[in-house]
């Protein structure tokens, strides 16, 4: 109800709002869709990743191919840039899931080493990262930001809504059984291969869809982005829908007030996220839950012990 | 040839890397994504006090022991609290403790890459034959790692501490049943590890310059070289981290830009065609 | 519980005059309490010898040593320097109790000894506890199979549902009375 009010108004932005809300908003958005997605990815599926940037540079690099070279409408570059990041991610995963817990993680981030040090050693993409996006220079200012401003919007609700009703399904059932207990749910017949091969596919068109939207708005943060992704969703809350969301947004307010700083907002980043991890294991969104009951979106299902004497 | 004797000299190097990763890992399945940093920090350290007068071996008189209470500390009161089943409050807290290493000694010592000032020693060396000459530096480093693979080796086969670190690994339940007390025994192995890290740190620096964001790298050489060579084997570890600094310096020989591509290459094969590594120790 | 990898209520349990409940694994093994713990659980990094010594680790004096340890048990002398868990099922067994033994324990509690072993392994392990308890060491065995139970114990104690259903001399017990704690029939 309460999103659905805010969805309504959020969508009527552009005509009232200024420009400069738009771009955060696009923004937060890439950070929102990063956070969760990689929330899915290790809260709910276990699989701790530092890798996901790969995905991120994959679905903009892709995006801006299609809509440099490819002539392809911006808008519908992004989504082919999401999905060709899901597609190369199932190669990837059969590297990558031969490690377990730690060092899949750090096997993450070593393809996507190999991913950067391949492209950015590729000239006719451009190398760095000093691309950016022609086709919509021939549009107006307005237009062209109003335009990305709903596509972002669009992505964000495509991203919840995705992850709200996975987790809601008996998919998303079974990713909690296999995260408890690998081995029990494998003798309940649940595919476990399938099931983490699926979610990390998932995961990618999310970060994906990320990197096309950073693309699009030619956002010029230079972040770390799966550091960033971490600090989200342990501030925020693991493995819930609403602590990504409210991680973003802390994040986001954080990055305004602060990012002058430099290294010691850094430096404070670190030891929050340290400090958090061990004694606020839910987050802030866990915390609050637990406290006042309230859920945005309700997922988690609760055992009710009839009374018996 | 040279690329071969070349890629073995920093193997050593990297195995002295690698060394305390495995062991971090091997006692208590902990991964610390900040062990790059550390060794740097170490880099640093050593730094600072050959600016006040000392040789670079002699700073390890002062880095070694509070390299054992940082680790012994750290993870005592912090990292202990971060093991169990799910790997990613470990992650997490390592993470943020990279961050903050790096920043802080970005803070201090600014961006600027920085050597340790060794008197020349780092350009000694020595003719083997009319064109392969080997650095004195390279051989030492060698020479240590292929001691600290064998003292590790033994350490843990024939001391009693060895013998809690193989004991708590197994079952720190009925590690506590003998009466050892687990976290200590942790604490004890991540100080040993913090040694070799310490060791590392000021290796790297007087063999190459440093800089405060380096860290990662070396976390991922190491990461490399335990997984090439097989887990559970301290050999295996140096075998592994010749292996991929010999492949790196083939990548360097045929493009500079490719070196460390290379290794990551030769990771990701040895990764799909023998995912258990070249020299593992199986345990039940 | 008894050996503090459960935690409880310091005044839950008493011992030696103490409330014991809740303290460090180490402590209570300190003071002479061990067990042999169910499915044996010994150190697969660790060989025979490295686990007895183990054993040796909370560093009672008493009766027992590797040496007595060897005696008791042969079979383990010989294989010493194998790992552990690369012996038979009873073989491993022994491990288990003589790891405990090290320690020198005043009572010993033993969480089912006969689990996955065949019968004349099961009857070779029990035969050794007359040598265990010649020296006053209190045994208490935890067992399904109520024969054997029977016929190596003093005193029996049936429980049901966590309460003590049972007790008395192990020889006047019948069989019809321990069912009847047993199953409540």
């Amino acid at each position: 109800m309460v999103s659905g009010l805010t969805l309504v108004l959020a969508a009527t932005l552009p005509f009232w709002g200024e420009s400069s809300w738009m771009r955060e908003f696009v923004e937060i958005a890439c950070y929102l869709i990063f956070a969760m997605m990689w929330n899915l990815l290790a809260g709910y599926g276990g699989m701790v990743s530092i890798g996901q940037q790969a995905f991120f540079g994959l679905g903009g690099y892709v995006m801006l191919v299609c809509g440099n070279f490819a002539g392809i409408n911006p808008f519908i570059a992004i989504l082919i840039g999401a999905l060709v990041a899901g597609v190369l991610a199932i190669p990837i995963s059969w590297v990558a899931f031969r490690l377990q817990g730690g060092y899949f993680a750090i096997g993450t981030w070593v393809i996507s080493e190999v991913i950067r040090l391949s492209i950015a050693n590729m000239q006719w993409v451009g190398g760095g990262s000093g691309t950016s996006l022609t086709a919509l220079r021939g549009i107006d200012k307005a237009t062209r930001e109003s335009t990305t401003y709903w596509m972002a919007l669009a992505c964000v609700v495509l991203s919840i809504t995705l992850v709200y009703v996975f987790l809601r399904s008996k998919q998303g059932l079974a990713l909690l059984a296999i995260r408890d207990n690998e081995i029990a749910a494998k003798s309940q017949g649940i595919a476990v291969g399938r099931m983490k091969l699926a979610v990390y596919v998932v995961a990618a068109i999310g970060a994906g869809l990320a990197g096309a939207l950073y693309f699009v708005g030619n956002l010029r943060i230079s972040v770390n982005w799966t550091a960033f992704a971490i600090f989200m969703v342990v501030i925020g809350g693991i493995g819930r829908i609403e602590g990504p969301i409210i991680g973003a947004l802390i994040f986001w307010a954080l990055n305004k007030f602060f990012s002058d700083y430099g290294t010691w907002y850094l430096i404070g980043l670190g030891l929050l996220a340290i400090f958090t991890t061990i004694y606020f294991k839910q987050g802030l969104w866990g915390y609050m839950q637990q406290r006042w009951g309230i859920s945005l979106f309700p997922i988690t299902r609760k055992l009710q012990y009839s009374s018996q004497s | 040839m040279e690329t071969l004797i070349q890629g073995i000299l920093l193997g050593g190097l990297y195995g002295l890397f690698a060394l305390g990763l495995s062991l971090m890992f091997g006692v208590m399945r902990l991964t610390n994504t900040a062990h790059g940093d550390f060794i740097i920090l170490g880099s640093f350290a050593s730094l600072a006090l050959v600016s006040s007068g000392l040789s670079p071996l002699q700073t390890l008189l002062v880095t070694l022991p509070l390299a054992w209470v940082l680790g012994y500390g750290l993870q005592r009161y912090v990292l202990n609290g971060t093991l169990g089943k799910d790997p990613l409050p470990s992650l997490v807290v390592t993470f943020g403790l990279s961050i903050v290493t790096q920043n802080f000694l970005l803070e201090i010592f600014s961006a600027d890459p920085r050597a340790i000032e060794s008197d020349g020693f780092n350009t000694l060396g020595f003719a083997i034959s009319e064109s392969i000459s080997i650095g004195l530096l390279p051989m030492l480093i060698l020479v240590l790692a292929l001691l600290a693979t064998f003292f590790l080796q033994w350490f843990f086969k024939n001391t009693h501490m060895g013998r809690a670190f193989r004991a708590v690994s197994d079952d720190p339940e009925i590690a506590e049943l003998m009466g050892l007390n687990a976290r200590q025994v942790y604490a004890s192995a991540t100080g040993l590890a913090f040694v070799l890290i310490s060791i590392s740190g000021t290796l790297q620096g007087m063999r190459t310059t440093v800089s405060p964001s380096d860290g990662p790298l070396l976390l991922l050489f190491a990461f490399e070289s335990v997984i090439i060579g097989g887990m559970g084997s301290f050999w295996g570890t140096l075998a592994g981290a010749m292996l991929l600094g010999v492949a790196q310096q083939i990548g360097f020989r045929w493009d500079s830009g490719w070196g460390i591509w290379c290794g990551h290459m030769m990771f990701l094969i040895i990764l799909i065609v023998r995912p258990q590594g070249l020299f593992p120790k199986t345990r039940d | 519980m008894l050996d503090g990898l459960i935690k409880v209520p310091r005044r839950a349990i008493h011992w030696k005059g103490q409330a014991m409940g809740g303290l460090p694994t180490g402590d209570i093994v300190k003071s002479g309490l061990t067990m042999v713990p169910e499915g044996r659980r010994l150190f697969p990094s660790l060989t025979v010898e490295e686990n007895l010594m183990m054993g040796a680790n909370a560093q009672r004096k008493g009766a027992w040593n590797l040496a007595r340890i060897y005696k008791l048990f042969p079979i383990l002398k010989e294989k010493r320097a194998l790992p552990s868990t690369s012996l038979s099922g009873g073989q491993q067994q022994m491990i288990a109790i003589g790891r405990a033994l090290m320690s020198n324990p005043d009572v010993l509690l033993c969480d089912e000894l006969s689990l996955g072993l065949a019968p004349i392994v099961i009857k070779e392990i029990y035969s050794a506890m007359p040598e265990i308890t010649s020296e006053g060491m209190t045994v208490v065995i935890v067992e399904q199979d109520v024969a054997m139970a029977k016929l190596v114990s003093k005193r029996l104690y049936c429980f049901q549902e966590g309460r003590v259903s049972l007790q008395g001399d192990s020889h006047s017990l019948t069989n019809q009375e321990i069912s009847h704690a047993y199953f409540g029939v």
